[in-house]
C-alpha cells in the first residue's frame, strides 16, 4: 500500500443534484416516528429491583445463609480478590494479571461489612452485644467451627410465622443470635440504608448492598426466569420479550463454548478474544484478504448496477 | 507568504482549507450514489439525534423520574427504541460499507472513526442500562463487575456504582460518540462517498484499484473524459 | 402469593406498563438450536436486518431521472 494508491482523487464524472439536509430532516422525522410507534405498541420494560427486605422476607434461609458466609468468609465477595480484597490473586492470562496489578481499590471486609456494623446500630440489645463480643473473643478456629455448622443446618431450616427460622439443634454459639437480630434488621428494611452509608452524607453507590445481594440466590432466580444468566446467552437479553443487545452476540458466544466455558479466567481469556478481534475490525483496511472479498463478491454489482449499466455501451 | 501567523488565522485557514463551504454542505452527489443503502449513514446519525434529545428530557427530571410518571416512562421508551433503531441502522450502514470497500481511495480513517464509533457506543449503552435503578440494573451491573474486574478496569470503572455509571452515561460516552460521528461525518465530506468499483472490460469483475477516484465534490466542474470508463 | 401483596411478585417484579398495546413484560420465547440460545425477540431484529439489508441494496433509489440526466449532460459537454 503506498501513499499514492490511497490519494484521494477529485471525482471527474457526472453530479446529480441532492439536497443532503432535507435527507438529514426526513431521517429524523421517519426514526422519530418510529421510535413513537414502537413506543405507543411495546412501551418498555422497568422490572422493579429486589430488596434486602423483599429477599430477607421471601427467602429468609437463604439471607442468613448468605450473611453467615460473609460473616466466615467464604462468600462470592469475601473470596473475590482485588478490587474488594486480597483472598484471591484474581484472573489471569498467562503472565497477564490485572486484576491484581490494579490491587485493592473498592476494600471490603465482609464480616465487618455486612455483620458487625449493621448489628452494631441496633441499640438496647445486651444479649445481641454479649453474643457479638462472644463470636470476636473466640478463636478463628471457633468461629468458623460455629460459622459452618449452622450454615450446614440453615439447608434443613423451616420459617416461623413470624419470618424467623428455626434450625435443628446444634453447636452454633453466638452465631444464631447474631443471624436473627440481622433478619430482624433485614426484614423492617433498615439494612439498605445501613449498607449504603459511608462516611459521607449523600450516596451513590450501591456496590455494598449490590455484592450482598448477589452472593444470595434471589437475583439468580429473578435473572434465571427471564433468561438472562450467562449459559442462558443472557448478555444479548432484555426483562421480558424485548428486543435486547443482538450486538453483544459475539460476546457472549465465546462463554459458550471451551475452553473459556469451564476456565476460572474465562472473563479476561474473552475480553482478550473480543481485544484482539474489535482491532482487526478497526483495521479491516489493512487486512489482506478481508479487505478483498468485496471484490471478490460483487454484492457492489448490485449496489451500484445503475452506475453500471450507465457506464456500459 | 507572512513569516508570523496567528493561530486563529492558521486554524481558520486550515478548516477553510480542508472544508470549504462547497465542500462541507455540497448540492450534489456523484450520480453513483443511486441505493438506498447510503441512507443508513444518515438514519443512523438521526437515531443518534433521538436518542440524545429524549435522554436530555430524561434528565431534566432526574434519574428517578422515568419510574414515577406515564410521561418519564414514555420518553424512557422512546430512548430505548432510539437506541434499538441506532445500532440497527448503524450495523446495516456498516454491512453496505463493508460491501462496497468503503475505505478505499484514502478513506481508511472515515472505516477507522466509523469502527471506534461502533465500539464505543457498546460501553455508552452499557453504563445506560446499569443506570436504570430496576432490576436490570442490578443484574447487568453484578454481572459486567467480573469481566471489568478480570482486566483491571474495575479498579476505576465501577459498574456497580450508581453516581459514577450515570455520568459517564450522560456526559463522558455522549460527548465521545459525537465528536467520533462528528469526525467521521466531516472525513466523507472531506473525502466524498466511496466511487463504484472499476470494472474490467474484458471479465466485467471488479479491477484492483490503483489510485481509486473518490466522489469528493468537485472544487471544478466536472471535465468531460475524465473519470468512469466505458 | 408474595407476602408483598398481589401487585407485585418479589420474583418476577412484574408490573403491566402504562399504555402499551402489546405487553411484551413476559419471559421470552427462547429458540435453543445445539448450543445457541437465542430469543425470539432478538432473532426477530436481526432477521429484520437482514432483510432490510437486502431490500435497500435491491429495491429502486428515487432520482434515476436526474442522475441519467446529469451523466447525459456530462457527457455531452465538450
Amino acid at each position: 500500500m503506498t501513499r499514492a494508491s490511497n490519494r484521494t482523487l477529485p471525482w471527474k464524472g457526472p453530479y446529480a443534484p441532492y439536497d443532503l439536509v432535507k435527507e438529514l430532516f426526513v431521517a429524523l422525522g421517519v426514526i422519530t416516528l418510529l421510535a413513537v410507534l414502537l413506543t405507543i405498541l411495546f412501551s418498555s420494560p422497568d422490572d422493579k429491583p429486589s430488596t434486602i427486605a423483599q429477599w430477607s422476607t421471601a427467602m429468609p434461609a437463604d439471607f442468613v445463609s448468605t450473611a453467615v458466609s460473609e460473616l466466615d468468609g467464604t462468600s462470592g465477595t469475601a473470596e473475590y480478590g482485588p478490587p474488594y480484597n486480597h483472598a484471591a490473586e484474581g484472573q489471569h492470562a498467562a503472565f497477564l494479571k490485572p486484576q491484581g496489578w490494579l490491587g485493592v481499590s473498592h476494600p471490603i471486609n465482609t464480616a465487618d461489612a455486612y455483620v458487625f456494623e449493621p448489628l452494631r446500630s441496633i441499640p438496647n440489645d445486651p444479649a445481641l452485644q454479649s453474643a457479638v463480643a462472644t463470636y470476636k473473643a473466640a478463636p478463628a478456629k471457633q468461629q468458623r467451627q460455629w460459622a459452618e455448622a449452622y450454615g450446614k443446618a440453615l439447608e434443613n431450616a423451616t420459617v416461623e410465622p413470624s419470618g424467623t427460622l428455626k434450625v435443628p439443634p446444634g453447636e452454633y454459639g453466638p452465631v444464631p443470635v447474631m443471624m436473627g437480630a440481622l433478619l430482624g434488621l433485614a426484614q423492617t428494611g433498615s439494612l439498605e440504608g445501613n449498607l449504603l452509608r459511608s462516611n459521607q452524607f449523600f450516596q451513590t453507590d450501591y456496590t455494598k448492598p449490590l455484592l450482598f445481594m448477589a452472593d444470595g440466590k434471589l437475583l439468580e432466580e429473578r435473572a434465571e426466569e427471564q433468561h438472562l444468566l450467562g449459559d442462558q446467552w443472557g448478555m444479548m437479553n432484555e426483562t421480558g420479550s424485548y428486543p435486547g443487545q443482538s450486538w453483544l452476540w459475539l460476546y457472549t458466544f465465546w462463554y459458550q463454548i471451551e475452553p473459556f466455558k469451564a476456565s476460572e479466567n474465562a472473563d479476561i481469556l474473552v475480553v482478550l478474544v473480543m481485544t484482539v478481534l474489535s482491532l482487526a475490525f478497526i483495521l479491516v483496511p489493512l487486512i489482506p484478504g478481508i479487505r478483498s472479498i468485496p471484490r471478490w463478491i460483487p454484492v457492489h454489482r448490485l449496489i451500484w448496477r445503475e452506475h453500471y449499466r450507465a457506464q456500459s455501451p | 507568504m507572512t513569516p508570523k501567523r496567528s493561530w486563529t488565522v492558521r486554524t481558520r485557514e486550515a478548516a477553510v482549507g480542508a472544508l470549504p463551504p462547497e465542500k462541507l454542505l455540497p448540492d450534489d452527489q456523484p450520480a453513483y450514489v443511486d441505493s438506498w443503502i447510503y441512507v443508513f449513514g444518515v438514519a443512523t446519525l438521526a437515531g443518534l439525534i433521538v436518542i440524545i434529545g429524549s435522554g436530555m428530557i430524561l434528565s431534566l427530571k432526574g434519574p428517578a423520574w422515568w419510574h414515577d410518571t406515564g410521561v418519564g416512562h414514555f420518553f424512557n421508551s422512546i430512548h430505548l427504541w432510539a437506541v434499538e433503531l441506532f445500532f440497527f441502522t448503524m450495523v446495516v450502514h456498516l454491512w453496505g460499507k463493508y460491501w462496497m470497500a468503503a475505505w478505499r481511495g484514502g478513506r481508511t480513517r472515515v472505516w477507522v472513526t466509523g469502527a471506534i464509533t461502533f465500539l464505543i457506543a457498546i460501553p455508552a449503552a452499557l453504563t445506560g442500562y446499569v443506570s436504570q435503578q430496576n432490576f436490570d440494573a442490578q443484574w447487568i451491573s453484578t454481572q459486567a463487575k467480573d469481566a471489568m474486574n478480570a482486566i483491571g478496569a474495575g479498579a476505576f470503572f465501577n459498574v456497580t456504582n450508581f453516581g459514577q455509571m450515570y455520568s459517564w452515561h450522560i456526559l463522558l460516552f455522549p460527548v465521545a460518540v459525537v465528536a467520533l460521528v462528528a469526525g467521521h461525518v466531516l472525513l466523507v465530506r472531506r473525502h466524498g462517498v466511496v466511487p463504484p468499483f472499476e470494472l474490467s472490460a474484458r471479465t466485467g469483475a471488479a479491477a484492483p484499484s490503483a489510485a481509486a477516484p473518490s466522489g469528493a465534490p468537485h472544487a471544478d466542474p466536472p471535465v468531460g473524459g475524465g473519470g468512469a470508463p466505458s | 402469593m408474595s407476602p408483598m401483596g398481589a401487585m407485585f411478585d418479589v420474583h418476577s417484579g412484574r408490573l403491566t406498563p402504562m399504555g402499551a398495546v402489546f405487553n411484551l413484560n413476559n419471559p421470552a420465547h427462547v429458540v435453543h438450536w445445539h448450543f445457541i440460545q437465542l430469543s425470539v425477540s432478538n432473532i426477530v431484529v436481526i432477521a429484520v436486518m437482514l432483510v432490510v439489508f437486502a431490500l435497500a441494496i435491491v429495491i429502486p433509489f428515487p432520482g434515476a431521472a436526474r442522475r441519467q440526466a446529469a451523466r447525459e449532460r456530462w457527457r455531452g459537454e465538450p
